[in-house]
């Protein structure tokens, strides 16, 4: 199949993609674009460890096409959050309140806290559980991780 | 081996065009099954017509008499859409008991139409709302009523060469009518359900003035479940209703056993939630 | 607090973990897995893969240069099926091409002709049926025991004799990360593999054999580990070997990674048990006689299963005295998935039987769970079902039961257990709890021992290696946080090099919740030789001492004159004496000791001790249960890092969940059902109830700095506390996992 071109916005920087538009958003990310924060650890959508923010918008790069892109779309992976030099509040608080084990599930983690916080500030445990769902994690038991989004909504607040 | 066809449509008539010029290619919408299927090896797939960027198809429309959705619209556009949230609130809450906030996201209604399990979560409201399909093709378009829409296991009324863009609610007026919406699945997000059962029920001096009953899961195709919904019209609720309840819903259906769940707990629990259904009806009223 | 090492790559996505490298000219392979799970091969024709755009070979067991059966205790697993595949996710032939996605293309142009056989489809069926391997003589692979005592005499003083049978699921470890490994040829002959495995020195033994290269060639790097939970050895040994295999042949770099359905297809699970318990109570509540036994589901290759059905045999009482036992384990070949190594390894399978066990004999002696249980309980001192005295360390389980049930509220709460009555909102309210007592480390089932390198450079900054390895869990963290204490440095000042095995002596796998309590002495070990090699130098610039100078907060001290110089200037004048800073520490376990015929001796040098308690309710109408609050209390010698121990508790719990109510991993005449989270239910953030963890420190003589382990007892508790909280519920005893809701409402209805 021949290839299509798309200009997107990744992590802020406009970029020109060119990738067969059947591949998977995931493969294009990971292998075109060399971003290999964001993995696969299921394929069907289920485990979450592919999640990615396509305008702002809290999706599975494994069950995205490159194809169904739009020029112009804003796409958001783990390497987006914060900047060479600092790091987001929840990225800070995953390290100090135990929120990442082995690994595998925290970039996907971190985008879904990110988008849950970008709607919702203040967010209840059970609303942090919630947004988290479908993100799976198998270290954990999830407490830390909840405890990490938490304490970084509340510093984002200028609470704490 | 022959080179994947991607086609992608940007406005309706053009979807409408490369869906009837490609029958072999399904459209893709939100992906989120017909991407797994394809990927696990369950769907041979050599080409897609694409009609998740079209703009006619994603739209809700609230109309005078009735909303009308486009087939695209994703799980969340449903669940953040006002007027839906007013007319259609179990719409609303299947909505939300499908999959994760990824999947919510993603898939559409469109999609859990046409991929037509026993098992969509939407599928039983449909039924309750007595929703149409609109379903369009190069020479015209049709609108299908729900009740003839499918027709046996994954199989619908649609013809090769159709696609659906919209399902149309009239909107009715259900003041006086209480409804639930219950899944019953394994975990309590991103699973798919065991049983699911829409209800709605016009209750007054503890007597029953219509009831409307719809359950997932339970049949080859989502169903209503005519026979206990006539053992109760007019009814007054009491313990032995009840449990005549209970029994009647059990006994309608023949479900199967599967991977998720067994016919015997299928029957069990459809028994069970129409009691509960019952009981609150009975305490609001 | 003390924050983990790696976390901060990980929190940007920048560890690197085995799917994330490329190399020039890497091309990538996939396999093709049996269609049976028994059947002979009769043909392969691999013409069409071949000739396939992209595919540069097609490799079936004729390939195989070495040894085509590897395997650690009994070389039973074959690299690639030759004549006969004996499961489902048997590997066939392995396709290398230019992508990925052209490779598992080209798998389905293989044609395989099979002639299918009758399967062995579970170990009672496996115990009469014609061996699954041609070189064994029938289908056990092991069979331990244990003879204490007499327990016919001992049945006869009883009041009464409990008699229940248990029968446990195939569980998947659910690591996040699915198998993947690159192997590189290298100009000299030899193969470097990177890739994400527990224990890289079975990799190289199993990579060697397969290649035929001597040990020395072959070099295993291991990757960041997307988890593992003891199930990342066996399976990904061999793929890392095929890798290697295909590496050779084709001269380029090759990539395997297994998608998740490939993974959970191939991969082993955890040991489905079919467990006995009859023990015999005299009328004051005393055990007096105990029968246990085990029949595990080993799948069509050992593994370690021998090793897996000897801790229960080890611990098949419990923490309890019983004057008189019989245990018995089998392990049987069958044509199920493989099983080995997981979290527990044997122990939940056995604790969901014995504690549910233990407070089924409780209601029949007519006492509470908690009394009866202290009435039976190790005491400080005792010597066990295997003869082993107890002296050595502190035997805490009265105290850990005791903290556990006290934070819950155990005592009121049991009181008000619903016992069938649902209230009337239909709820059914109950409260549970388990208790476990665990040897540490391998014990008798394998050479303990490990090593540490310390090399510390000019600048005195510190390079760390360790023969254990980094899982997930937080080990480098752990290891660092105590050569750090040992030299009195800051932890930034130590960089811990994951496992090279050209590098650093084999370790020993990181099993059996060892890595803290091997490694770490490892560590102690060679921070003393880093001591004692700079002590002349110390002498010339701060004074001699009788005494041992003191490291602590960067400076090193004499303890008489009280002078004291700055690590680094310490290092650089050694450094200017010509004198290398490098110390290989080692820990070689304490004596262990098994008499196999009579099942007795010391099995292990300590032991920890565990109790979980949960609450929970029953929806009487759809039988779901929702588990509301759970609390932990484990001893655990010394937490090194008190955040990475209890987050090992709250995970273990959750995964034991897992275990009790939603997991389980289906077969239908030998075909697995279920290959990925669709239908594989682990529990998701909505599902973990609310936790709390209790870290109880009795310092132990064989640890360093007192700790023992903590990674497995976590996760063999759950299973009986569900169980039996759910007894309290709804009044129905569940004796096999999962507990399904579908299991519980049929059993309520037909009450």
């Amino acid at each position: 199949m021949t290839k299509v071109v798309k200009k997107v916005q990744l992590n802020g920087v406009e970029k020109m993609v060119e990738a067969s538009p059947e591949s998977r958003l995931l493969d294009v990310i990971r292998l075109e674009l060399n971003l290999t924060g964001t993995k696969e650890g299921c394929g069907e959508g289920e485990c979450g460890a592919c999640s990615i923010l396509i305008n702002d918008t809290l999706i599975n790069s494994c069950l995205v096409l490159f194809g169904q892109l739009n020029d112009g779309d804003k796409i958001l992976t783990v390497e987006g959050l914060g900047d060479a030099k600092h790091l987001t509040s929840l990225q800070e608080c995953f390290i100090t309140e135990g929120g990442t084990q082995c690994g595998m599930c925290t970039p996907g983690m971190l985008i879904a806290a990110h988008a849950l916080l970008i709607k919702n500030p203040k967010p209840t445990r059970e609303e942090i559980a919630e947004a988290l769902a479908g993100n799976l994690c198998r270290c954990t038991g999830y407490k830390k991780i909840i405890d990490s989004v938490e304490k970084a909504a509340k510093i984002m607040r200028g609470e704490s | 081996m022959k080179d994947f066809v991607y086609h992608k449509a940007d406005n309706l008539p053009e979807a409408v065009a490369l869906n009837a010029a490609y029958p072999d290619y399904p459209p893709l919408a939100g992906g989120t099954d017909l991407i797994v299927q394809w990927r696990s090896g369950i769907r041979k797939l050599d080409g897609v017509v694409d009609i998740s960027c079209v703009d006619e198809l994603k739209r809700i429309y609230d109309e005078k008499k009735e909303i009308e959705i486009g087939a695209c619209a994703t799980h969340s556009d449903i669940i953040g859409n006002a007027a839906v949230k007013k007319h259609l609130p179990l719409l609303v809450q299947a909505c939300m008991s499908i999959g994760a906030t990824q999947i919510q996201n993603r898939g559409t209604i469109g999609g859990n139409i046409m991929n037509a399990s026993p098992a969509g979560d939407a599928l039983p409201v449909l039924l309750i709302y007595d929703a149409e399909m609109l379903l369009q093709n190069v020479k015209g378009e049709r609108w299908v009523p729900v009740r003839d829409f499918f027709k046996s296991y994954r199989e619908t009324a649609l013809e090769s060469g159709e696609l659906l863009a919209k399902i149309r609610f009239p909107k009715r007026d259900f003041f006086d009518y209480r409804g639930a919406y219950y899944k019953i699945g394994t975990r309590r997000a991103q699973a798919i359900s065991k049983v699911s059962m829409c209800v709605m029920a016009s209750v007054s001096h503890g007597a029953i003035k219509d009831i409307m009953i719809s359950l997932g899961s339970m049949a080859p195709v989502p169903v209503r479940a005519r026979g206990t919904e006539a053992l109760l019209k007019g009814k007054v609720i009491d313990d032995n209703l009840i449990h005549t309840a209970e029994r009647s819903l059990a006994d309608e259906f023949n479900p199967i056993d599967d991977v998720r769940s067994t016919a015997q707990y299928r029957s069990y629990v459809c028994g069970a939630l129409i009691v509960k259904f019952l009981r609150e009806s009975r305490i609001k009223k | 607090m003390v924050k983990r090492i790696d976390a901060y790559e990980k929190v940007t996505g920048k560890a690197i973990y085995a799917d994330d490298l490329k190399f020039d000219r890497m091309c990538y392979a996939a396999p093709l897995h049996s269609e049976y799970a028994s059947a002979k091969i009769l043909d392969i024709d691999t013409s069409r893969a071949l000739a396939f755009k992209g595919v540069i070979e097609v490799i079936t067991a004729d390939d195989v240069p070495g040894s085509i059966r590897v395997g650690g205790l009994v070389p039973d697993q074959y690299v690639l099926s030759d004549r006969e595949v004996r499961f489902y996710g048997d590997v066939v032939a392995l396709v290398v091409a230019e992508s990925a996605e052209i490779a598992r293309k080209a798998l389905s142009l293989i044609k395989v002709d099979y002639k299918p056989l009758k399967p062995i489809l579970s170990p009672q069926d496996g115990l009469n049926a014609k061996p699954v391997h041609d070189f064994q003589k029938n289908n056990v692979v092991e069979h331990f025991k244990v003879r204490h005592g007499d327990t016919k005499k001992g049945y006869k003083a009883c009041e009464s004799i409990v008699e229940e049978d248990f029968e446990t699921q195939f569980i998947e470890h659910s690591y996040m990360e699915p198998e993947s490994c690159i192997a590189i040829p290298n100009p000299d002959g030899s193969v470097t593999v990177h890739g994400g495995m527990q224990h890289p020195f079975t990799t190289r033994r199993y990579t060697a054999k397969a290649t035929g290269l001597p040990l020395a060639k072959v070099q295993i790097i291991q990757t960041t580990l997307g988890g593992g939970f003891g199930g990342r050895d066996d399976t990904i040994a061999v793929i890392c070997a095929r890798a290697a295999i295909l590496a050779l042949k084709v001269n380029r770099p090759v990539k395997i990674t297994y998608t998740r359905d490939e993974s959970m297809r191939e991969s082993y699970k955890r040991h489905p048990f079919f467990t006995k318990y009859k023990a015999g109570i005299d009328k004051n509540g005393k055990f007096k006689a105990m029968d246990v036994d085990f029949l595990a589901d080993a799948g069509p290759y050992c593994a370690v299963s021998p090793f897996v059905i000897w801790r229960p045999t080890v611990q098949c009482t419990g923490p309890y005295i019983v004057p008189n036992v019989r245990c018995d384990s089998r392990a049987v070949y069958t044509n199920n998935t493989p099983t080995g190594a997981m979290r527990g390894f044997g122990t939940p399978q056995q604790v969901f039987a014995n504690e549910s066990f233990v407070d089924i004999c409780a209601e029949k002696a007519g006492m509470d769970p908690l009394k009866f249980r202290k009435l039976n309980f190790f005491r400080q001192g005792v010597t066990t079902h295997t003869e082993q005295k107890f002296d050595k360390h502190k035997v805490s389980i009265e105290e850990v039961t005791d903290k556990a049930l006290k934070e819950i509220d155990w005592k009121k709460k049991f009181k008000i257990c619903s016992r069938g009555k649902p209230d009337k909102y239909d709820y059914l309210f109950g409260i549970g709890f388990a208790t476990s007592y665990r040897g540490v480390s391998l014990g008798a089932e394998g050479n303990d021992f490990c090593s540490a390198l310390v090399n510390i450079q000019p600048d005195a900054s510190i390079l760390l290696e360790v023969g254990v390895s980094e899982n997930g869990q937080g080990l480098k963290t752990a290891m660092v946080r105590i050569l750090a204490g040992e030299l009195g440095v800051e932890d930034e000042r130590i960089h811990f090099i994951d496992t090279d095995t050209s590098s650093i002596p084999d370790g020993g796998p990181t099993v059996a919740s060892r890595g803290t309590l091997v490694g770490g002495n490892a560590v102690v070990d060679a921070a003393k030789g880093i001591r004692k090699m700079m002590r002349p130098v110390l002498k010339e610039l701060i004074g001699a001492s009788k005494k041992q100078y003191l490291y602590k907060s960067g400076k090193i001290k004499n303890p008489d004159t009280k002078k004291s110089v700055s690590f680094e200037k310490a290092v650089l004048a050694c450094h200017n004496k010509k004198m290398y800073l490098h110390a290989l520490g080692t820990f070689s376990g304490p004596d262990v000791g098994w008499d196999e015929t009579r099942g007795r001796g010391n099995a292990y040098f300590t032991y920890v001790y565990a109790c979980q308690a949960c609450e929970l309710t029953v929806n009487a109408k759809t039988g779901k249960v929702k588990v509301g609050k759970v609390v932990a209390a484990h001893e655990v010698g010394k937490s090194i890092n008190p955040q990475m121990s209890v987050g090992q508790i709250f995970g273990g719990i959750v995964m034991g969940l897992g275990f009790a109510l939603t997991e389980q991993v289906r077969h239908k005449d030998g075909i697995i059902q279920d290959v990925n989270f669709n239908t594989y239910k682990i529990p998701r953030s909505i599902d973990a109830p609310e936790m709390t963890a209790i870290l109880v420190e009795n310092p132990d003589p064989a640890g360093p700095w007192g700790a023992k382990s903590l990674g497995e007892p976590t996760n063999e508790l759950m299973g009986a506390a569900v169980a039996n909280a759910i007894y309290y519920a709804t009044g129905v005893r569940f004796k096999k996992t999962p507990i399904t809701s579908d299991d519980i409402k049929k059993a309520i209805c037909s009450k």
